[in-house]
């Protein structure tokens, strides 16, 4: 047994360490279509000191380390593209407090999205947060980390405007914590202590969250969705506004796809509504349906599809089936919301010339300040010509984001090189120095953010 | 095999990863697959056990113990088939015992499994205990031999056999036997209902006890089966069928709650307890039976039934299913599925976990052993509940003694008894396969034995022996010097290369035999070898000495060894390659037909009496906490002068 195996069964313990081909196997891949690379090492820490110690262990050995959450990005973010040590998170997962007066949750690390929506339905039915249409097995923290969105992104906007402080183990060992409980409070509120933006967006290339404080929200016991549908593209970007205009939502997602057949080119909304009474709801439904829908629906430019009570949530997705392939990914952006026709128009094009059935969906982030708009392309896993298909397909759409002027949300290697190369020269430098200074030996996620010289 | 040859080859690759399969329906936890419960990476997950298989399949990995191990760690709980959103979920455990059938017809499975599949092919129960022993549990029951009942009442194995699980067989009998109902049972004819085996992925044997138990029943004219466990009920129900076995199967649970329905039992003792049910897989989710159990508590008196938060399809398995009470894959740890299961049972408030199912009964008896809550969790079976309800007491029976010693006191009483290959012979038949799979060259296996043995012989060639010899001639406490000169004689007329031999028999324990065949026949030998290594003319062996040292030899060729245990992993011979040796060559001779007359087989040593050891009067029960039971045993010891 090699010094280093060795040395991470001393830390946590021989059932949680694995070199064996299998956990290598496993630990190699993404779900979509990054290619997958063995890590050295698959580890399963269950606290933030054992996590310390691998650190510390890493710098001294210069192996790198690869945090990985629900492993859901879909963006290759956990793929030890330089081996290492595959460091799973998913035993980290107590709810340690939920704070029902200052309206937070604080997490360990590997709390799934599943977990904590149904922990809150149960014990804190009153209060709830913004869940991400992610697998429920995603993290509450790995969606921080990467600037995810969820379906109260409307009124409250990205998942990491949501926290309120963050526990890091820093790539040379250090522990940190940042927002309110740095000083020894409760974990109420982020500002106005330092922030916390050296840890999100990095794909963990600058240190490991451990804990996550996260704003929860009224939870209103009545909760549906509404379905409205136009066939111009060109109107969803009015739509958009003029529903966010109404503050009346709590979600406000615009969707097109292939299938089913009769659906195609049609843009669908999807209107989550809340209410703690009929008459907050039937003041609600007035609102978006009749004064400001109406005029599209009493035209016939656009179709009101039905109101249906109770959301799913955790919200189930079946898209991985729909080649029967088992796989798909994503690209994802953050867009202006008036982009929303060319970014449909263009992303089924490319979807049609790579013969995948399109997807595209538009969310409101904020009073539509943003959308995340994605591109969705399934393959088959057993078909590599089609995964070939889907990953090209991928970075042309990577290339599409940028060219018409958004960014790549958590991009792969791919979209991060993308990004680079139209960065700000001094923002390069300035993310280098960043991540010189905290990881002088280079060992978190290596390849994922690297400033070339 | 390979991929393409597999039965899902084009279903195995749909599976995302995704996770839903690790939740329950309920969506309370994210451990709810056991395996992952109890492991918690990624390769013990559904989705990760699937990756594998396909990965294993299509050559990207080789199979390893450990990925057998991860195979079978699957419990078939059926958590992730009821979980996952996708249209193929309905065949995800199918591919999973898929997958086991593989490793059965190669042989390739963890030894836990192997012992559990050879005792259901040798005594029909995974425990190997004999076949007359079965029938023990209903001594002084009353209970009556199926003679044209309303009901079967099949107890399985479980019950036959585990000493806790069979007071439940007697609770249940006693129940039925109040409430007036015609029973009658099996006894020792009845055989392994196979539902274990199934999920074990041993197809021939399965489909081979299906077809004898559908015989047997209907030789019997059974229409009615009332059975113990839920495994059972899957089976009769689920799969029997597909073997023209149309038989009205329940699980007791169902006909308990249709007696109180009918006021058949009078429950007015009552029981007053805070109760916590456990929903088994195979009553649950496999059968969608939640309700009966939750009728019978409630009806009783004095019962106070308390819901665990994973509860009905949401219910955390005990780990013991896919064989796992036995095969114990998932054991040893805090994070044990049953440990979990107890720690939210006590959580609760409840002071007794009820069960439906034997297996779940002896997984959590243990389980809250561990956990050290004793004197706050007790686990019964709800018909020891009911029986106690209804004011029956149920006796407890020891423990028959295994082996007993035969009139003439020098051998051993062998009726019901059956026997397999030794131990140490296996390993040595196992080096010689792996030799024959890298250099070629054939395998004769040899015994000297009575007639029963061409059974043994038979396995020795379903295992991969090309040929078999048996001399027949009674060995029974004979001398090691006569069994060699017939082995001696029967070697001398082979062409051979390498003689090998297994160290000792599990019985006598001589250690004799190969060392005296080596003289005898004039060829260099090594004893208790470890590991080996053959070239053209040349063997490299090393040898175990005290304290774990070893030492190595290089020896020439034709040459004799005996195997030490260890050396490797003998493969599993399935029920389907013992059909196929049947096929192969088995020579038996006369020691006469060596040329060996009754004058030159007279022992030098002779056996005078084989005698038990007598018994002790009493047994203490240490238990507790790892740590404290630990200091207590080493105490224990001491003062007994074993330290």
């Amino acid at each position: 047994m090699d010094s280093i195996h060795q040395a991470l069964i001393e830390i946590v313990g021989e059932e949680q360490v694995s070199n064996r081909p299998e956990e290598l196997y496993i630990y190699s891949f993404d779900l979509g279509t990054t290619e997958p690379h063995r890590p050295d090492y698959a580890v399963a820490p269950r606290t933030t000191e054992e996590i310390q110690g691998i650190v510390k262990l890493a710098n001294k050995e210069k192996i790198p380390v690869v945090p990985l959450g629900g492993g859901l990005s879909l963006a290759g973010l956990a793929v030890p593209f330089k081996g290492g040590i595959a460091l799973d998170l998913k035993r980290m997962d107590s709810i340690i407090e939920v704070n029902e007066e200052a309206r937070y949750a604080v997490v360990e690390c590997g709390v799934s999205q599943g977990q904590l929506t149904t922990y809150l339905e149960r014990y804190y039915p009153h209060l709830t947060h913004s869940e991400p249409g992610a697998p429920p097995q995603a993290t509450i923290a790995g969606n921080v980390a990467i600037h995810g969105q969820g379906d109260l992104a409307h009124p409250y906007g990205f998942n990491s405007d949501m926290v309120n402080g963050l526990e890091v183990v820093l790539p040379t060992g250090e522990i940190c914590k940042f927002g309110s409980c740095s000083i020894g409070a409760s974990w109420f509120t982020q500002h106005p202590l330092p922030d916390l933006g050296l840890f999100l967006g990095w794909s963990g290339a600058t240190g490991i969250i451990t804990k996550v404080s996260l704003r929860l929200f009224p939870c209103k016991s009545i909760r549906g969705t509404g379905l409205f549908v136009v066939e111009n593209e060109e109107l969803v970007p009015e739509v958009m506004y003029k529903l966010s205009h109404t503050q009346m939502a709590e979600d406000i997602v615009a969707f097109s796809q292939a299938i089913p057949p009769f659906a195609s080119g049609l843009q669908h909304f999807s209107i989550n509504m809340a209410a703690d009474s009929e008459k907050e709801l039937e003041f609600k439904q007035e609102i978006i349906w009749d004064d400001t829908l109406g005029e599209y629906i009493r035209s016939g430019a656009g179709g009101f599809l039905g109101f249906v009570r109770g959301l799913q949530r955790p919200q189930v997705s079946k898209t991985s089936d729909w080649r029967k392939g088992g796989g798909f990914e994503y690209v994802g952006s953050i867009m202006p919301v008036k982009k929303y026709p060319e970014c449909y128009r263009r992303g089924r094009e490319i979807s049609e010339r790579h013969d995948i059935p399109y997807t595209v969906l538009g969310r409101c982030i904020g009073a539509a300040h943003s959308m995340m708009f994605s591109w969705t392309y399934a393959f088959n896993r057993a078909d590599p010509e089609t995964v070939k298909q889907a990953r090209e397909a991928l970075h042309e759409t990577d290339d599409l984001v940028l060219e018409l002027g958004g960014t790549i949300w958590k991009p792969g290697l791919y979209g991060q090189k993308l990004a680079m190369e139209r960065l700000d020269p001094n923002t390069l430098k300035l993310m280098k120095k960043v991540k010189q200074l905290l990881d002088p030996n280079g060992i978190m996620n290596p390849g994922n953010w690297e400033v070339s010289q | 095999m390979t991929l393409a040859d597999y039965k899902y080859a084009d279903t195995i690759h749909r599976c995302f990863r995704c996770g839903y399969c690790k939740f329950p329906v309920n969506w309370m936890d994210v451990n709810n697959c056991p395996a992952y419960a109890r492991f918690r990476m990624e390769t013990y997950s559904c989705g990760g056990r699937l990756w594998l298989t396909r990965a294993w399949l299509s050559g990207e990995i080789d199979w390893s113990d450990h990925l057998a191990e991860i195979l079978y760690s699957c419990t078939a709980c059926k958590n992730c088939e009821v979980k996952c959103p996708l249209r193929f979920n309905v065949d995800i455990l199918n591919m999973i015992i898929a997958a086991k059938s593989e490793m059965v017809e190669a042989g390739r499975i963890p030894s836990s499994v192997k012992k559990f599949l050879e005792n259901i092919q040798r005594q029909g129960n995974p425990y190997g205990h004999p076949r007359v022993k079965r029938g023990e549990w209903m001594e002084g029951t009353g209970i009556e031999p199926y003679q044209g009942h309303d009901f079967l009442y099949y107890v399985g194995c479980v019950g036959s056999y585990d000493t806790r699980a069979q007071e439940v067989a007697r609770a249940l009998g006693k129940v039925m036997q109040k409430a007036g109902v015609s029973f009658g049972v099996l006894g020792n004819d009845e055989n392994c209902d196979g539902n274990e085996v199934n999920k074990l992925g041993e197809e021939t044997l399965f489909e081979m006890l299906a077809e004898e138990n559908v015989a047997q029943f209907k030789k019997l004219g059974i229409q009615k089966v009332v059975t113990l466990s839920p495994h059972s009920y899957n089976a009769m129900k689920n799969d029997y069928p597909m073997f023209n076995g149309d038989f009205n199967v329940m699980h007791y649970i169902q006909l308990l709650d249709s007696l109180l329905g009918d006021d058949r039992l009078d429950i007015s003792g009552g029981y007053n307890a805070t109760v916590t049910y456990h929903d088994p897989c195979f009553l649950g989710r496999w059968n969608n039976e939640y309700e009966a159990p939750r009728n019978v508590l409630k009806a009783i008196p004095g019962i106070q039934l308390i819901e665990m938060e994973r509860n009905r399809d949401s219910t955390l398995c005990c780990g013991g299913g896919g064989g796992n009470f036995y095969i114990d894959l998932l054991g040893g740890s805090e994070r044990s599925p049953a440990r979990i299961r107890v720690r939210e049972a006590h959580a609760t408030g409840a002071g007794i976990l009820a069960v439906a199912c034997p297996n779940c009964l002896t997984m959590f008896e243990d389980a809250v052993k561990a956990e050290g809550l004793e004197e706050e969790l007790a686990v019964r079976d709800v018909s020891e509940i009911v029986a106690e309800a209804c004011g029956i007491r149920v006796c407890d029976t020891s423990e028959a003694d295994a082996i007993k010693i035969d009139s003439s006191q020098r051998d051993i009483e062998k009726s019901g008894l059956a026997f397999k290959i030794n131990d140490w012979d296996e390993y040595a038949l196992e080096a010689a396969l792996q030799l024959k799979e890298k250099l070629g060259g054939t395998i004769t296996a040899v015994t000297v034995g009575p007639q029963e043995w061409n059974d043994i012989l038979r396995r020795a060639l379903a295992m991969g022996a090309d040929t078999g010899i048996r001399i027949d001639h009674d060995v029974a406490s004979e001398d090691p010097y006569i069994v060699a000169l017939i082995l001696k004689t029967v070697i001398q007329r082979l062409p051979h290369d390498l003689v090998l031999f297994g160290a000792q028999s599990e019985d006598f324990g001589s250690g004799q035999l190969g060392a005296m065949v080596a003289e005898m026949l004039g060829i260099p030998h090594a004893t208790l070898v470890v590991s080996l290594e053959a070239e053209e003319n040349e063997i490299h062996i090393s040898r175990e000495l005290e304290a774990g040292t070893l030492e190595s030899y290089t020896i020439e060729l034709p040459a004799l060894l005996t195997i030490h245990t260890g050396i490797n992993q003998p493969r599993y011979i399935s029920l389907g390659g013992i059909k196929k040796a049947m096929e192969k060559e088995l020579q038996v001779m006369s020691p006469n037909d060596l040329g060996l007359s009754v004058d030159m087989l007279i022992p030098m040593v002779k056996l005078k009496r084989l005698e038990l050891p007598p018994k002790g009067k009493e047994a203490e029960l240490i238990t507790g906490q790892p740590e404290a039971t630990a200091g207590q045993l080493a105490k224990t010891l001491k003062e007994a002068g074993i330290f």
